[in-house]
């Protein structure tokens, strides 16, 4: 079990990201394709750059309990892919978030009830068909 | 020397990128009628990014490395660290703030997405 701890916390990470981006409405949840592509993107950008690193031998893999052994390539676990997934997706969310801020002075999407943590039933102004209701 | 050399390659990509979409973005903005958005918002946005990513490396790295993670050959690096992060990790982070973003802005935005 110890194998998963490091992946696991990836995913639990990972998770972090996906809520914050549901309930901001901020980049997989406003543009799924777009937001694909952009993650891809960084993804292979990300492997490419690693994968020069492990082939110059400027890192490589530490010896440690705390990862699955599973590999995409020599020195390249499965961990650092998801990490790098990570990495992109929280990016995404910062740039978005201050975007959203210097834009409109919120870090909240528009439309969206200034009070957190209430089950508003309402939302001002847009009548855009909330589907989601207010998650 | 290895490291920083081969990390100049990949911010010299990301810097292109971002030079592209910016070129992309004014002439999008000249094409249609709209006020024109203003660009040093989205500088500023991608520079309050790097800075959370770093803070946020320079803490998580040092975990990382400490977990025994991954390992660099001390030949390769230049022997600045934060910790035990070599300097040069930083640039993983600046180059996504860097390029993300750019491969953002390029690609088209979708009905019901606001441009950034």
């Amino acid at each position: 079990m110890t194998g998963f701890i490091y992946l696991g916390a990836l995913l639990f990470s990972l998770a972090g990201m996906v809520i914050l981006d549901w309930r901001l409405k901020l980049f997989v949840r406003v543009a799924p394709l777009r937001a694909g592509l952009v993650l891809l993107t960084g993804l292979v950008f990300f492997l490419a750059w690693d994968l020069s690193g492990i082939a110059l031998g400027i890192f490589y893999r530490g010896q440690t309990q705390i990862m699955s052994g599973i590999l995409l390539a020599p020195e390249l676990p499965l961990e650092e892919g998801v990490f790098l997934l990570f990495l992109c997706y929280l990016t995404m969310n910062l740039f978005l978030l201050f975007s959203r801020r210097l834009r409109t002075g919120s870090f909240l999407p528009t439309g969206q009830a200034v009070r957190r943590g209430e089950s508003h039933g309402e939302t001002n102004g847009k009548t855009r068909g909330e589907k989601a209701g207010s998650r | 020397m290895t490291y920083l050399l081969l990390n100049l390659g990949f911010l010299a990509v990301a810097a292109a990128a971002a030079l592209v979409a910016a070129l992309v973005h004014r002439g999008r903005q000249a094409a249609s009628q709209r006020p024109a958005s203003r660009p040093r918002k989205v500088i500023a946005a991608v520079v309050l990014s790097f800075v959370a990513l770093g803070v946020l490396t320079a803490v998580f790295d040092n975990l990382m490395i400490a977990s025994g993670l991954f390992e660099y050959s001390a030949e390769h690096t230049s022997g600045w660290r934060i910790g035990l992060a070599p300097l040069e990790d930083f640039a993983y982070v600046l180059a996504a703030a860097v390029l993300l973003p750019a491969v953002w802005t390029l690609l088209p935005a979708g009905k019901g997405t606001r441009d950034e």
